[in-house]
């Protein structure tokens, strides 16, 4: 069985938000909408301080409260371990948002444009009215994905079959691939280095794991 | 660990929570005293407590619909009764309002039974609703259903004694003495909640902030501790029970609005795992 997933090298990320602006390029999110961001962080106490960037995105759970909680069953989870939203029939209630511990949905109440009442050409090109009034969120590029598959190309290894974010990643820090393939890259490195996963305790065994 | 307040979620379904759930525990009063006096179910009481009963459970379904992003797809929050408790809630709230109406109507007990039990489930269901949320962690405990269940039954026989006395039904002071150990489960839950020992670093915080641990404890002085006090108190002919009905209300309101919007922080994504620390300093 695949289960599609994401290793992030905390070690080698620099925070320079290009997977940020590709995948808002490639999905069209209007202002203050993040399917993925990369967070500043700092951890410790004087003197053992230290500043990291966690790059944050829909963990793609195998037990993904929010398919639980929405009312409409709009989240669905596809066998390979995509969740994703089918928004025809979402009513944007936001329940999912509160059952989501990684802060990774959001509410799109209106249609906003960066620059004041007039889109941009790359804001043009995506069509996000469908989304209005929903909740969204990363659905790991399943469309290209799924056209990858269908011409031969392989999810993490071909630009054409993988998520956007990893295609731009300057610094190699996000890995996609199959968990449950051994012989992938992201197995490999979630065996051969220290990996965790973000809220264990959640019970919700997120598809993305994160070096140290 | 808890950065901010949930936005998402303001005062519609607040008053979806508190309205609804009064107007829906009114009704499980009046049913549940019939049980003991068959006459509460005579008319104008019937009418009267029916149609509060209906309109504040459409006047909180109503609050939730203006809240959602596409009031136009409202059907589909019923597709999935097997897992999600806000398509349960939905659902009885649905069934109560068409089993009161209709039991109305036709005059049968047994289409008041099943409203009274979807009224149950109704109320019960709105403290499921919350707990479900992982990313709240004030609201995701197991505390959480029973809290806003006694909250919304001391409030909904409140608001039915209210609307008994006002209609000269003096019988319905025998619900004094049930309402005030109501009243003391409602205290007795609430200090179950502060002192949860199952609570989470997270929930402990969001107690902490802003006050809202004080904010609760009135809650529960104005809604429940006073009351009782009232009930205590020598008779002041109708003044008592009525004012006693009426802080239960307003402190059944005020703790849902501590609970629903003071205490909802949100989980901080960056809880690092133990060892990652150790990491770090290397």
């Amino acid at each position: 069985m695949v289960r599609w997933g994401m290793v992030v090298d905390l070690k080698k990320c620099v925070g320079c938000q290009t997977c940020t602006i590709a995948c808002k390029l490639d999905n069209g999110t209007p202002p203050n909408v993040f399917w993925r961001l990369v967070r500043d962080v700092e951890v410790g106490s004087y003197p053992n301080v230290r500043r990291f960037f966690l790059p944050l995105q829909c963990m793609h759970c195998a037990n993904p409260p929010c398919m639980d909680v929405c009312p409409t069953t709009a989240t669905k989870k596809r066998d390979d371990g995509i969740v994703y939203i089918d928004y025809s029939l979402c009513v944007g209630c936001a329940y999912c948002i509160q059952a989501c511990p990684y802060e990774a949905r959001w509410l799109v109440k209106e249609r906003r444009w960066y620059f004041g009442d007039t889109p941009t050409k790359p804001e043009l090109l995506q069509d996000y009215t469908e989304k209005i009034g929903l909740c969204t969120k990363c659905d790991f590029c399943m469309d290209r994905i799924d056209y990858g598959l269908r011409n031969g190309k392989r999810p993490g290894a071909d630009p054409e079959a993988t998520p956007v974010c990893v295609n731009a990643c300057i610094a190699g820090a996000l890995v996609f691939g199959d968990l449950d393939d051994p012989e992938s890259e992201a197995s490999r490195l979630v065996r051969s280095r220290q990996a965790f996963k973000l809220l264990p305790e959640m019970g919700t065994d997120p598809s993305v794991y994160y070096l140290w | 660990m808890l950065v901010e307040r949930q936005t998402v979620w303001g005062w519609l379904p607040f008053v979806h929570i508190f309205v609804g759930g009064t107007g829906a525990s009114a009704y499980i009063t009046m049913i549940t005293l019939s049980f003991f006096r068959p006459g509460v179910l005579e008319n104008p009481l019937l009418w009267v407590v029916i149609a509060t009963a209906v309109g504040c459970v459409v006047a909180g379904l109503t609050s939730v619909a203006i809240d959602a992003g596409r009031r136009s797809r409202a059907p589909n929050v019923y597709l999935n009764i097997r897992r999600s408790w806000m398509s349960r809630v939905a659902l009885m709230a649905t069934l109560f309002i068409a089993f009161s109406l209709s039991s109305l109507v036709f005059g049968n007990s047994y289409l008041m039974l099943t409203a009274y039990a979807a009224a149950l489930i109704y109320i019960t269901g709105q403290g499921f609703m919350l707990s479900a949320s992982k990313k709240i962690p004030a609201w995701n405990t197991p505390v959480t259903p029973p809290l806003i269940a006694c909250s919304s039954l001391v409030a909904g026989a409140s608001l039915f004694t209210i609307a008994a006395l006002s209609l000269g039904y003096v019988s319905v002071l025998i619900l004094e003495w049930p309402l005030a150990l109501l009243h003391v489960l409602v205290i007795l839950v609430g200090l179950g909640y502060l002192a949860w020992p199952g609570a989470t670093l997270p929930f402990k915080k969001a107690l902490k902030m802003d006050g809202n641990r004080v904010f609760f404890l009135l809650a529960l002085l104005i809604g429940d501790a006073a009351p009782i006090l009232l009930t205590l108190a020598p008779p002041l002919y109708l003044a008592a029970p009525v004012l006693g009905a009426l802080l239960s209300v307003a402190g059944s309101g005020f703790l849902k609005y501590v609970l629903m919007l003071r205490l909802s922080y949100k989980l901080s994504v960056i809880q690092l795992p133990e060892p990652s620390y150790l990491l770090l300093s290397r």
